[in-house]
């Protein structure tokens, strides 16, 4: 079974820029990363394909190309959910996906997928590197990410940046048929996500099941362009799961 | 799963799935608060000291001579003696003998107040009725206390028993001094009773004589009577009336009779005749020299002497014989007729007087019986108030009769039920179970602590998960978040292990089973060693089991 996984994961790239990396991965780092997408035939990557469905769904409706993904506070999941948003909606054979990592306070896209990374976009922020150089493709035809690489002093204050915008001008004019999707910083931590929200034509919200308070989401929520909100997602839920057994066969 | 179609008007209320989930969120609190709250109960059944119940039963029994025949006094309610026997009994003297007898309390007698410890003691006492379906006199069914049990409650069984037994005797010998003085006392209350209805009576009649005495003649009884004086008095008037015109009648013929009879006499009317005119002559002339010359006038006096000399009858014969001699003429004589007339003209006269002074009778008469009449009419008038006012007094003298022969009655059936109570023929209490030595403790019911604990875990358990829950704002559960957004998540993504986490998690559950059936396994040896055998535990809960399901039908 490890060497099917694997067969699926070792892809080479194929619309992908020419400079883009291809780093297959393995099974096990995705599984210490919570990244299930990749794992058809699996209840959480159905779960995801349902997501991508319906995001899809929703945002041809609005002829939207960027999404945001953002929750209130940290650690309740947006990255995991974004990256497997990503992964799932790369399997959909309509669109590629970009995946880029806005949080840089906690930047870890790299260590999710297990890869080492020498540029990012704190680089290209910084003038120390291209777009181009920074990209990476996952082993997934169709996706390709973006990631933050480090932390940056005053992240607060980067994304209502006018580099930050350039940035995002770029992206959405490079590749006019590609998915973009933006891995926000947690809203109630920094400071500018509404002034981001202008470059963003839709968003998702993550909730973690018993992490954060009614009144936190509230706030947040209020922070955000309700006009661009397609939905929510209530992650890492333990209880109240219907799983069918036989999705257990699989694994 | 929930997952998005949004329905705009469903109302994502809570469901009781989301309980279960929240129970099962919260297990390790749930789970950990009963296990503290049952720990407690089963500490509390271990440690709670045994107290024993010795317990006597005492039989109200009928009495011997039906009531029918001797009623009874004594007419409280066997539950309100019971009880009113109990306040006599457990009197605070008699329970420090017992105490200082028995050596009870002692520690609490030095900490606390004494009046607190007999407190105590009191509580430690129970005295519980018996009823049961009865017929009562009139046939109908009721409920009547027939028996009642008197308990004390003791760490020491032989303590128990002892004080018990102390107490029952005393309810005994309370009872019957009780019954008798009450029976007493009915008694002397009605002697009292009627000694005083019936000096009250004397004063009554003494009254009613002083009454009657005073007012003899005006009594009811004696209105006829003096209707029919007034009615004789009032005939005797008019024939007092009737005679004395009858007299006036006579009167008159004899006036007229003497006046004829003195037309036909010759001289002595003449004489008598003359000398009236003489002296009415003598008189004028008196009169006139009077008036003229004085009353000391030699003629006036002269002329008074003359007319007294006529007026003297003797003197006026005289002085008639001398005018007749003086004119000569002589005077007559009386010739037997003449005489004769003289006499009948005494005769007349002195009938005349007859008549005269038998009409004066007649009027002393009149008068004095028109006097008894007034009297009686007076009488006849008081009579209406007098005969209210005796009416009023004889009312109450017989109203005092009535209470006091009631009253005798009454004294005379208490008297009898007084004989009852002593010769103890009535109802009374006897002895029918004394108190035993009790084997086994009353308290504590160390079955019931530990399942009432059970329960109570089980609930504290529950309990604190709801409370800790209302003060827990965050979200969980699908349904949480769409009452919030308006709308339920697109998707619920769940969440997943690494694999690690599966592994701690696997490790953590073993942990957690072991830790379980490792205190289980402690708690049934305690309990198998300390309290008592498990599979005797077993049958005792059987049987209970078995009594609850009977006593429900």
């Amino acid at each position: 079974m490890m060497s099917r996984t694997e067969e699926r994961l070792r892809v080479v790239s194929t619309d992908a820029a020419p400079r883009t990396r291809v780093i297959p991965l393995k099974e096990r780092t995705l599984r210490k990363h919570r990244i299930v997408a990749p794992f058809l035939g699996q209840y959480e990557a159905d779960v995801f394909r349902t997501l991508r469905t319906l995001v899809s769904t929703r945002m041809t409706e609005r002829g939207a190309r960027t999404l945001g993904i953002c929750s209130a506070r940290e650690g309740e999941g947006k990255s995991m959910v974004a990256l497997n948003l990503a992964i799932s909606s790369a399997f959909d054979v309509n669109h590629t996906i970009l995946l880029v990592e806005l949080d840089f306070r906690w930047p870890r896209l790299h260590q999710n997928l297990g890869i080492r990374v020498t540029k990012g976009l704190a680089d290209v922020l910084s003038g120390n590197a291209t777009i181009g150089e920074c990209l990476i493709n996952p082993g997934y035809e169709r996706l390709s990410v973006l990631p933050a690489r480090a932390t940056l002093a005053r992240s607060s204050e980067t994304l209502a940046s006018p580099a930050m915008a350039e940035i995002a001008k770029e992206l959405r004019e490079r590749y006019p048929d590609r998915i973009i999707i933006y891995d926000l910083p947690p809203v109630l931590l920094s400071d500018d996500c509404l002034a981001f929200m202008q470059h963003l034509d839709a968003f998702l919200f993550v909730v973690g099941e018993g992490r954060t308070a009614k009144q936190e989401v509230d706030r947040a929520l209020s922070l955000t362009d309700p006009a661009k909100l397609i939905g929510t997602v209530l992650n890492g839920a333990r209880n109240n799961v219907d799983k069918p057994k036989y999705y257990y066969a699989n694994h | 799963m929930e997952t998005a179609e949004p329905t705009p008007n469903a109302n994502f209320a809570k469901t009781p799935g989301d309980y279960v989930d929240l129970l099962k969120r919260r297990r390790g609190l749930a789970f950990i608060t009963g296990a503290m709250v049952l720990a407690a109960a089963v500490t509390a059944a271990v440690v709670i000291p045994p107290v024993y119940r010795s317990t006597a039963t005492i039989l109200i029994e009928e009495p011997e001579v039906p009531p029918d025949l001797v009623q009874s006094t004594v007419t409280s309610y066997a539950d309100q003696r019971i009880q009113m026997i109990k306040y006599r009994v457990l009197t605070s003297q008699n329970l420090t003998e017992i105490m200082n007898r028995f050596g009870l309390y002692e520690d609490s007698r030095q900490r606390r107040p004494m009046t607190e410890v007999i407190d105590n003691f009191r509580e430690d006492i129970q005295v519980e009725p018996i009823s049961a379906n009865v017929l009562n006199p009139s046939g109908n069914a009721t409920r009547a206390t027939i028996a009642f049990t008197v308990s004390y409650d003791n760490q020491v069984p032989r303590l128990a028993q002892q004080v018990a037994n102390e107490l029952v005797t005393l309810y005994l010998s309370e009872n019957a001094k009780e019954r008798q003085g009450q029976a007493a006392a009915a008694t002397k209350f009605l002697r009292e009773e009627s000694d005083r209805l019936s000096s009250r009576i004397r004063e009554l009649e003494s009254q009613l004589a002083d009454f009657k005495l005073k007012n003899g003649n005006t009594l009811p009884g004696q209105a006829d009577g003096n209707r029919d004086v007034v009615l004789l008095t009032q005939r005797d008037i008019q024939d007092i009336d009737r005679r004395l015109d009858a007299l006036k009648e006579r009167r008159t013929y004899l006036e007229s009779e003497i006046a004829s009879a003195a037309a036909r006499g010759p001289m002595s009317q003449q004489v008598v005749d003359a000398t009236q005119e003489r002296i009415n002559v003598l008189q004028a002339e008196y009169a006139r020299l009077q008036s003229t010359r004085g009353a000391k006038h030699p003629e006036v006096l002269r002329l008074q002497d003359e007319i007294a000399a006529l007026q003297n009858p003797q003197t006026a014969r005289n002085t008639a014989a001398r005018n007749a001699a003086a004119a000569g003429t002589t005077l007559r004589t009386n010739t037997p007729a003449e005489a004769q007339y003289d006499q009948l003209s005494m005769q007349l006269r002195g009938q005349l007087n007859d008549v005269m002074s038998e009409a004066a009778a007649l009027q002393n008469q009149r008068r004095s019986l028109a006097q008894t009449l007034t009297a009686v009419q007076q009488r006849v008038a008081q009579m209406p108030e007098v005969e209210r006012a005796y009416l009023t007094l004889s009312r109450d003298y017989e109203n005092a009769q009535r209470m006091y022969s009631e009253t005798r009655n009454k004294q005379l059936a208490a008297e009898l039920s007084e004989q009852l109570e002593m010769e103890s023929k009535s109802e009374r209490f006897s002895l029918i179970e004394p108190p035993v030595l009790p084997s086994e403790p009353e308290q504590p019911n160390r079955t019931l602590i530990v399942a009432f604990g059970a329960m109570l875990a089980f609930a504290a358990g529950i309990g604190i998960v709801l409370l800790v829950d209302l003060f827990d704002d965050r979200i969980h559960g699908a349904r949480q978040l769409a009452r919030l957004t308006g709308e339920l998540p697109l998707v619920v993504v769940p969440y997943v292990y690494t694999p690690r986490e599966r592994l701690s998690r696997v490790t953590q559950q073993f942990a957690y089973m072991t830790t379980v059936v490792a205190v289980l396994a402690v708690g049934a040896v305690t309990v198998h060693q300390r309290v008592m055998p498990l599979d005797v535990l077993w049958f005792k809960l059987v049987a209970t089991g078995h009594d609850a399901v009977a006593a429900v039908r």
